[in-house]
């Protein structure tokens, strides 16, 4: 399951399993996720008490 | 309402800023009963502004332990003057208290709270490096109003405790309930992080704290980056040991909570870098969705910070300085972690 990220030539890339760099991006975008939603929830307006 | 409040201002070298201190406390709707500056290893005329301005002066004599030292050595000379109902409060001697906090947190005491802690903001000062604290400060600020004071930490900067709560602690360092305090009677010496270790030490013993949003004051902003960077570095590095120190617990969980999430933020900011470096081998594959996220990120930035007034929010809607921001920070994470794992030894 070794083989060239698509778009890349390079050694690096050559030498990266695939499967590897798609787990980092999917960890990536899942916390790009978990963030955006906790951004959202700061920005929902909530009655100021304490 | 009706209990004696002390007020304990640890201080080392504070002349510039001692002054507006003891006169903030001496301008509060209940002022309290006795203000006590406590000269920790002072050269300067620290002593002489405080004593002009109406404060008692206490000296520390041989103290190698700085604030917690001075906390101890006055409340061992106070506590034993005072009733259980009374109340102590603790404040850093370059933050002003606003003039409401002493009756909004005795009234929160008698609400039935060990201890009732404030919310900070920075003053002016320390250009860019200030104002990314000031808009940090503005965000913690507005986090504990929403969660209606329910704070993971009472702030050292200034907080009103319950002497019966500072009793409790002291007992329960004495019979070893607590965790080693390095021979501190209240306050640990086993510790960077005092006012953390105070925390968890009154969760440790079922007592119930609170930081309402009306008990509010100002502190300092650390005016250079490396002023900042040692002081987070002392309290994360703090905040780490501490949860070491008291283990994993249902009073810990949330606090081991938030070290794994920052950690998790660590990790992600360096295999985001890392894709980026990499990008020319990897490939570079801008999705235009994507950036929906960055303009919810901008629009999260701009509204924790509407306290701060509309030009300082179009500012945080950029983003990026406050990311670089937060890229500092977490580099300063990264040594702490290091530094708590490998016992590194540092100078605070």
């Amino acid at each position: 399951m070794y083989g060239k990220i698509a778009g890349g030539s390079g050694l690096i890339g050559a030498a990266l399993p695939v499967t590897g760099i798609d787990i980092l991006y999917s960890l990536l975008i899942a916390f790009t996720l978990i963030g955006a939603g906790f951004a959202v929830t700061r920005c929902i307006p909530k009655r100021h008490t304490s | 309402m009706d209990f004696k409040i002390v007020a304990l201002l640890p201080a080392h070298n504070e002349e510039e800023s001692i002054a507006a201190t003891v006169d903030a406390l001496r301008a509060q709707t209940r002022i309290p009963d006795a203000i006590i500056v406590i000269c920790d290893n002072c050269t300067d005329a620290t002593a002489e502004i405080a004593s002009d301005h109406g404060a008692t002066v206490w000296a520390t004599s041989g103290n190698t332990h700085k604030k917690a030292g001075a906390l101890n050595y006055a409340l061992e000379r106070v506590l034993p003057q005072l009733e259980d109902d009374d109340a102590v409060l603790v404040q850093d001697a370059d933050s002003f208290l606003d003039p409401g906090f002493v009756a909004v947190a005795a009234a929160r005491l008698d609400d039935g709270y060990a201890a009732v802690g404030g919310n900070f903001y920075a003053r002016p000062g320390g250009g860019i490096c200030g104002a990314f604290q000031r808009n940090e400060y503005a965000r913690y600020a507005r986090d504990n109003a929403r969660k209606h004071g329910r704070v993971l930490c009472i702030t050292g900067v200034g907080t009103l405790f319950r002497v019966s709560a500072l009793r409790a602690v002291a007992a329960a360092i004495a019979d070893g309930r607590l965790p080693d305090s390095g021979g501190g009677l209240v306050y640990s010496y086993a510790t960077l992080t005092e006012d953390n270790w105070m925390t968890l030490a009154l969760k440790h013993l079922g007592l119930t704290f609170v930081s309402p949003k009306d008990a509010t004051m100002s502190t300092e902003a650390m005016l250079t980056w490396k002023d900042l960077a040692r002081q987070r570095l002392r309290w994360k590095r703090g905040a780490f040991e501490d949860l070491l120190s008291f283990g994993l617990s249902r009073h810990t969980l949330k606090g081991w909570g938030l070290q794994l999430i920052s950690t998790l933020g660590v990790i992600a900011t360096l295999a985001y870098l890392g894709t980026l470096v990499l990008s020319p081998w990897l490939g570079f594959h801008p999705r235009l969705w994507f950036l929906a996220f960055t303009v919810i990120y901008a629009i999260e930035r701009a509204v924790t910070v509407r306290s701060r007034g509309w030009k300082i929010q179009l500012l945080s809607a950029a983003v990026f300085p406050e990311w670089i921001y937060d890229l500092f920070l977490q580099s300063v994470q990264v040594r702490a972690l290091w530094g708590a794992v490998w016992r590194t030894s540092e100078s605070w």
